[in-house]
């Protein structure tokens, strides 16, 4: 993986994360919210995954603990190196039953690390996990996959 | 069902180490209550300093075509005056919202011994908590009450930082607040997640379906603020204890002006 495309990646996973607190914020609905920056951390496990992604998601997890959330820190971080686990084991199956089995169980984990408490599986969390899905997969199938 | 390339672990070794090295950071933050993930908000106003430039606003990237021709030239000068125009029609408007609130506000606050400052919500994070523009900038408190231009209690201050702070309203499912009726009767007001939960504190002889619980300086408040009536919950009186739910969780959107209530 070259320094540019590790650029790319940075600059693209830091502009999501911000998107994806504003057009939550300016939404500001109890339904479902857009998890933009999770859909991108799932398409990066499957089309760039590579150690060399260990240290750059390190420091954007810690920058995304640090200003957008009050958890202690390295939580959310492990999540996304977890959610990144997850994602490169579908490129395993071909299967879009496993595909969304495992979006699932990544973004429970991610969200989980987020919302810590028994209150966080609710009806908005459904509601996302579809919307959020139905955005990662027509992206997944817009990008053409190259392993 | 299969396909190359197979599962093979030594291909995620570095990212399983990764997840130790993160679990040891949160056991040091855990036991340095938080000096870590606090150490940056608390040294970086981030929050004064992006600011979007005035020259992006006013839009004058586009009075670089002037020299063009002339037609040109008042063509963009009509775009920006128009964009200007619709500026200053939101700035207007906005202005005019918050003197409408910051009146309705003075006519019902007290002024002794607490200061008022006016903020704004910046940004929902990612824990679903409420971050609101200044933090010790303004010498805002951990347990400042924050109140709405109605003058009624929306919240309180979970955590301040340097130039925001987080803002515990009804929708939080960890808001837990401490309130007294006019018979001097303790409620503590919790949130569920879904419904707002009201529990006496004492054994209750006597009470009224309309009074208005208010915070209390016994109660670790800083001043006397109205919040939900009693009347806002459905209630249940048995064994001298009063107990209730309620629905009524107040929204709050960028557009509302908050106030919090400052000691002097």
């Amino acid at each position: 993986m070259s320094f540019n495309t590790q650029i790319k990646i940075s600059l693209s996973l830091i502009s999501f994360m911000f998107l994806d607190l504003f057009l939550n914020t300016v939404l500001f609905n109890t339904f479902f919210s857009f998890n933009l920056f999770f859909v991108n951390i799932f398409l990066l496990g499957r089309k760039y995954f590579s150690n060399k992604l260990v240290i750059l998601i390190m420091v954007i997890g810690m920058f995304y603990e640090s200003f957008f959330s009050t958890n202690y820190i390295g939580i959310i971080t492990a999540g996304i190196f977890l959610v990144l686990i997850f994602s490169n084991l579908t490129i395993l199956v071909d299967s879009k039953v496993v595909l969304f089995f495992i979006f699932s169980i990544s973004y429970f984990i991610f969200y989980s690390s987020l919302r810590a408490g028994v209150y966080f599986l609710n009806l908005n969390l459904l509601i996302s996990l579809l919307l959020n899905f139905l955005i990662f997969y027509q992206i997944d199938k817009l990008i053409k996959r190259d392993v | 069902m299969f396909n190359s390339p197979s599962f093979n672990i030594r291909r995620y070794i570095f990212f399983i180490f990764a997840i130790f090295l993160c679990i040891l950071l949160y056991i040091v933050d855990n036991f340095t209550n938080k000096a870590v993930s606090n150490f940056i908000p608390n040294n970086v106003s981030i929050v004064t300093k992006v600011k979007i430039p005035e020259n992006l606003l006013d839009n004058n990237f586009l009075m670089l075509f002037e020299s063009k021709s002339n037609l040109l030239n008042e063509n963009l000068r009509l775009k920006n005056e128009v964009l200007e125009l619709r500026r200053l029609k939101v700035l207007n408007y906005q202005l005019k919202e918050e003197l409408e609130s910051n009146n309705q506000f003075i006519k019902k606050a007290q002024f002794q011994d607490v200061d008022y400052i006016s903020s704004r919500l910046i940004l929902k994070n990612a824990n679903d908590e409420l971050l609101i523009n200044g933090g010790r900038n303004l010498n805002f408190n951990t347990g400042d009450l924050v109140l709405n231009s109605q003058y009624v209690i929306v919240g309180y201050l979970e955590e301040v930082f340097n130039d925001y702070s987080i803002l515990e309203t009804l929708n939080s499912p960890n808001f837990s607040i401490q309130m007294i009726d006019k018979f001097n009767n303790v409620y503590t007001i919790t949130n569920s997640g879904k419904q707002i939960f009201l529990k006496s504190n004492n054994d209750i002889y006597e009470f009224d379906n309309e009074d208005i619980l208010f915070s209390d300086s016994i109660l670790g408040a800083n001043g006397s603020f109205p919040f939900l009536e009693l009347s806002d919950f459905e209630l249940t009186y048995s064994n001298n204890k009063l107990s209730g739910f309620s629905n009524n969780i107040y929204e709050i959107n960028m557009r509302t002006l908050l106030y919090v209530a400052n000691n002097q």
